[in-house]
Parts: structure tokens; C-alpha cells; sequence
């Protein structure tokens, strides 16, 4: 994977939200840390598969990488391009390179509109398409995404949640974007659509070479669709590798807990001791000191409540993991005896 | 083919029986009050020989104190009053539309000044402002709608205003954003469109506040000036005791026309409410 592939870098991404104090006297601004220094590189034509649990930023993460949420601190690159430094119709144009599909298919439509419309205005207003070359080019649209004709003359309420995320897929397609950001696309929808639906964006990679940003928690649409897996925990990437090796060899305790907890088809497996991480998601106001997992993970020494590990920044490494005990372990050292001399 | 937006209100609308009622006669007034120069029997400011005449047959309402005739004064005067409370209506829609979207959209320091400015119109005591405003300006029906226009709008900028700040966080709105459309595409396409269902039901009840406040104006002498009629200085006469027990044509008929057509333009909101309502439309 060398640097001239790379289609988006992100580069050290904070999101903090600040809270406003109720009361008069002053206090210590507080903030909401939805992501801590996320950075990592997209790559042309690949899915990156983000997980983590509700809550640990990644739609955040997402949001940021599309415009609609400004980071606090940290860049976003589109082909080397500093987004931020992007004004106007400039900013516009590379922004149609970047689309995004939602998690849910029944706010993500205009009402209003029907699906010609909801196709051909962005289409339009940005020169990709005459006037007159609009209707074939809705129609071309539809059936890349499996959607009759007729379909262009309806409203967004005459359809399923299946064919609305059908919808959404097709006015992302529209603009002939390079990365599509898919923030939990099949998550508000039924096991079979789900597969539909993946099998579509699988399908869509392979014709156009799309690149992916696959947000979900669903573990099993990540390891079916992407190459490459970052797993994130409270505003943190803690683990990003290959999809084979982060789904079979995880490093980070957290991923292997994650991993455990999904359930097996294969009955062999069943009654397999299932790691549970200990208590609950620490509050993302007030972080825990050192690594953000320390009060959950059975490994934990002074080490992990005192300093925080921090993904190796070497981009090119093709399996990176914050933790002091796999740090350790790789430099040879037993993490069980290695005492608290850190 | 699939029903449009507007023929499911409409069907859904059909539904709320007074509603259809009430702007069945609603119609009925407006194209009445319309056709006055065609229709009224007399010139509503000519004077004729029966003073304070009870309703006859040359007179159907009768003629008030100086001797014009009821029917004829009672149809232009609907007619000012109509005018009125819709002009008053559109224009205070349209100020709190255009206040409320900026408010909403922009938030941060044009919404703080817009609502702080709103909230100083709402917390002034009205009635007294529109007497200030028809002393200071000359009293006429174009100031009342201006006046009237200037004062109904706080109400309008709050709803529109908490619509779009809802509607800004869609989806579909976020996802304009990432097409890169310009911010104009966005409010006149995605966000207008679909805050006018509440908007429209609200200017109904703002019509009928508008007709109240005429009618309020034009008794208290500041509004519409005669010789002119108008639904509320017709009711000018119902201040002398012996015309309010003695000769009820004179004052029976506007009053009971400004109870019609406010209890209908309120219906014809709740109605519209029903019909419009989001959470419903399949």
C-alpha cells in the first residue's frame, strides 16, 4: 500500500462538543470527546470497515470526513487537498467526490421531492448532466441500483426501507463520487434486505471502483464487506489492520472481547469461554486517565492507568494496535511478569 | 398512480365535516363580499329616508341611524374585513417565515437577535401598541394591515423557527449539504416545503385574529374610517344603549357575521391540521 494510492488521509481528528455549564458561577468547560486524534488513510478502491459500539465516535468520525460536522482539530485530505483550506464552488466540487449513504432510509429523503428530482437536481446544479441528458442518466441510475423506472415518478413515502437505502445509494452514485462514506446502511433494515443491500454496495465497488467507509456495529456486515478493519473505542481507533487479521487474530483486548461476543453458527464453537468486558462504557465527559479501556480490561497494570497507548503512527505497518501489553508481548517482554517497573 | 401530497390532504381533509362545512360558507361569504358592487340593493353609503328603519322588504336588515341600508353596508363591510384579515395575514406570515427561517437556519447571532427581538413584540401589550401605531400614522384600512401585519408576526418567526432548527438535522437536508448545494437550494427546496404544512395552519388562526383585531379597531374609531364600512365600525352603533336594546338589526348582523367567519376559519385550521399532519401521511 504505498502513498500515491491513498485517496483520503485523515490526520489527527478531534470532535469535542462543548457542554455548557447550568450553573452562573464559572466552571471547568467541560466537553463531550467524540474522537480523540483519529487518523488514518483510505486507500482507492478499498472498504475500510469502522466498528466499535454505540457511542465510541464513529459516526462522528464519518461526519467529519464528508463536511457536515467541523472538526475541533485535525485535517481531512482528499487527494493530498487540505479540505479545510477549500472555499466556495471549489470546496463543492471536491465535496461531490465524497458522499455519504445514512443509517436511515426514512429521514434521509426529501419528503417533498420525488425520486427524479431527489436524482436530478445535484446532478444538474452541478453540471454533470444537460437538461436533457438528465432523464436517461436517472434511469441509469436506477437500474444500477435495481429499481424499475417507474420508480423516478414516485414519492420516497411509496417505497420500502430496502428500496429507500436503494435510493439513497443511487443520489450518493449520482454525482460520480470517488469515496462513499456508508454510516450503518443495512442496520435499520431486515436480515435479508441487509444482504441485498451489502451484495449491492459489493457489486458497485467492483464496476465503478468506489472507495468505502463502512461505519457499523453489526461485526458480520464488517468482516462480510471490508478489507481492511479499524475497531474504535470512546473517540479512539485501537486497532486497525487487514479484516483477516483483526477478525482473526485480534491484538487489542477490546477487539477480542468484541469479537467473543458475537454470536457463533458454528456449533462446535458454542461454549467457548465468551470474554465480557468488566462494567460499563466510561462517561466520554470525563475520560479515564491513560488508555481509555484500562477499567475494563482484565490486563490492565499502572502502566495503562497512567499513560496512553497511542497507535503507532506508522501508516504503512499493515496491523497497528494501541495497547501496552501488546507492545510489550511484541518486543518480547512477558507481560504477566513484566512487573510495574514502566 | 399514486395519489400526490395534495390529494391525500385533500382527501383527508373531506374527513373533518365541519371543516368542510365551514369553508363551504366561507366560500359562500367571500364570493358575496366579492360581488358587492353587483349584488347590494343599495349604495352602502347613501342615505335613505327611513332612519333606523327595522328590517322590510325594501330593506332586508333594516337602515341604521342615518338612514343607510343594513344589507348593503354589511356586504362591503365584510368585504374591508375579509381584505383585512388577509392582507394582515400574508404579511405577517411572510415577515415571521423569513425572520424564523434565518433564525433557525443561521442560529448563533442572528438568531439571538431575531428571538430577543421577538420576544420584545410578544411581551408588548398589543392592543395598546396598534392604538399608538393608528395615533401616530393615520387611521385607514392599509395602516390597520400594516399595523396589524407589524404585530401578528412573533408567533410565526417561533414556529417556523423551531421547524427548520428540527429540519436542519435531517438527513435529507445533510445530505444536500454533502451534494454541495448552496445554501439557497437548501431552505427553498428542502427546508420551506416541508415547514408549510404548520405554517399555513397557524396563518389560519392568525386570519381570524386579524379580523378580531380589525373589528376591535374600527369600534375603538381607529381603524377603518367612515363613511367606509367595515365589520367593526358597523358594531360603532351598538355603543349607544338604546340602539344595543332597542334596535338589534343594527349591530346583530356584523356581530354575528364576525362570529361566523372566525368560529370557520378556526375550523378550517383544525381541519388543515388533521390533514396536513406529517405523522400521518403514509
Amino acid at each position: 500500500m504505498n502513498e500515491s494510492n491513498v485517496i483520503v488521509r485523515a490526520e489527527g481528528l478531534v470532535k469535542e462538543y462543548p457542554i455548557r455549564s447550568s450553573s452562573l458561577l464559572p466552571s471547568r468547560r467541560k466537553a463531550v470527546h467524540a474522537a480523540s486524534d483519529v487518523s488514518f488513510s483510505l486507500y482507492k478502491g478499498e472498504t475500510l470497515g469502522l466498528v466499535g459500539e454505540s457511542g465510541c465516535g464513529k459516526s462522528t468520525v464519518g461526519r467529519m470526513l464528508v463536511g457536515i460536522e467541523a472538526p475541533t482539530a485535525g485535517k481531512v485530505f482528499y487527494q493530498g487537498q487540505d479540505l479545510s483550506l477549500l472555499k466556495g464552488r471549489e470546496l463543492a466540487r471536491v465535496r461531490t467526490q465524497l458522499q455519504m449513504v445514512f443509517q436511515d432510509p426514512y429521514s434521509s429523503l426529501n419528503p417533498r421531492k420525488r425520486v427524479y428530482d431527489i436524482l436530478s437536481e445535484p446532478m444538474l446544479y452541478h453540471g454533470i448532466v444537460s437538461r436533457d441528458g438528465a432523464a436517461a442518466r436517472v434511469d441509469e441510475l436506477l437500474d444500477m441500483v435495481g429499481l424499475p423506472k417507474n420508480a423516478k415518478q414516485r414519492y420516497p413515502h411509496e417505497f420500502s426501507g430496502g428500496q429507500r437505502q436503494r435510493i439513497t445509494i443511487a443520489r450518493a452514485l449520482s454525482l460520480r463520487p470517488s469515496v462513499i462514506v456508508c454510516d450503518e446502511p443495512v442496520s435499520a433494515l431486515d436480515m435479508s434486505i441487509q444482504a441485498q443491500i451489502l451484495n449491492l454496495l459489493r457489486s458497485l465497488q467492483k464496476d465503478l471502483g468506489i472507495t468505502y467507509l463502512f461505519i457499523a456495529h453489526g461485526l458480520g456486515a464488517v468482516h462480510y464487506v471490508s478489507d481492511r478493519t479499524a475497531v474504535m473505542y470512546l473517540g479512539r481507533i485501537v486497532e486497525i489492520g487487514s479484516a483477516a487479521d483483526v477478525f482473526h487474530h485480534p491484538e487489542h483486548p477490546y477487539s477480542k472481547m468484541l469479537l467473543s461476543a458475537v454470536p457463533s453458527t458454528d456449533p462446535m464453537k458454542r461454549g467457548q469461554e465468551i470474554l465480557t468486558p468488566q462494567g460499563e462504557v466510561p462517561s466520554a465527559i470525563d475520560l479515564p486517565s491513560g488508555c481509555r479501556f484500562h477499567d475494563r480490561c482484565p490486563y490492565a497494570k499502572d502502566i495503562c492507568r497512567n499513560q496512553e497507548p497511542l497507535l503507532n503512527a506508522d501508516d504503512s505497518a499493515p496491523h497497528l494496535c494501541a495497547c501496552w501489553k501488546v507492545l510489550a508481548e511484541q518486543e518480547g517482554r512477558n507481560w504477566d511478569q513484566d512487573g510495574e517497573v514502566h | 398512480m399514486e395519489e400526490t401530497y395534495l390529494q391525500s390532504v385533500i382527501r383527508r381533509f373531506k374527513y373533518h365535516k365541519a371543516g368542510v362545512v365551514s369553508l363551504i360558507i366561507v366560500a359562500v361569504i367571500v364570493v358575496l363580499s366579492v360581488l358587492a358592487p353587483v349584488i347590494s340593493p343599495y349604495d352602502p353609503n347613501a342615505i335613505n329616508p327611513e332612519f333606523s328603519a327595522p328590517p322590510s322588504a325594501a330593506h332586508f336588515l333594516g337602515t341604521d341611524s342615518i338612514g343607510r341600508d343594513m344589507l348593503s353596508r354589511l356586504l362591503y363591510g365584510t368585504r374591508v374585513s375579509l381584505l383585512v384579515g388577509f392582507l394582515a395575514t400574508v404579511l405577517s406570515t411572510g415577515i415571521g417565515v423569513i425572520l424564523g427561517l434565518i433564525a433557525g437556519y443561521f442560529g448563533g447571532i442572528a438568531d439571538m437577535m431575531i428571538m430577543r427581538f421577538t420576544d420584545m413584540v410578544m411581551s408588548f401589550p398589543y392592543i395598546l401598541l396598534i392604538l399608538v401605531a393608528g395615533a401616530i400614522f393615520e387611521p385607514g384600512m392599509w395602516n390597520i394591515i400594516l399595523i396589524l401585519g407589524f404585530v401578528d408576526w412573533p408567533g410565526v418567526a417561533r414556529l417556523v423557527r423551531g421547524n427548520v432548527m428540527a429540519l436542519k438535522e435531517q438527513d435529507f437536508v445533510k445530505s444536500s449539504v454533502i451534494a454541495g448545494m448552496p445554501q439557497r437550494y437548501i431552505m427553498a427546496s428542502d427546508i420551506l416545503p416541508n415547514a408549510i404544512a404548520p405554517i399555513l395552519v397557524f396563518a389560519t388562526s392568525v386570519m381570524a385574529i386579524s379580523i378580531l383585531d380589525e373589528a376591535t379597531l374600527s369600534f375603538l374609531g381607529m381603524g377603518v374610517q367612515p363613511p367606509d364600512a367595515s365589520l367593526g365600525n358597523l358594531l360603532n352603533g351598538a355603543e349607544s344603549i338604546t340602539v344595543l336594546t332597542q334596535m338589534p338589526w343594527m349591530w346583530l348582523s356584523p356581530g354575528l357575521m364576525i362570529v361566523v367567519l372566525v368560529i370557520c376559519v378556526n375550523f378550517i385550521g383544525d381541519a388543515l391540521r388533521d390533514a396536513m399532519d406529517p405523522t400521518t401521511i403514509r
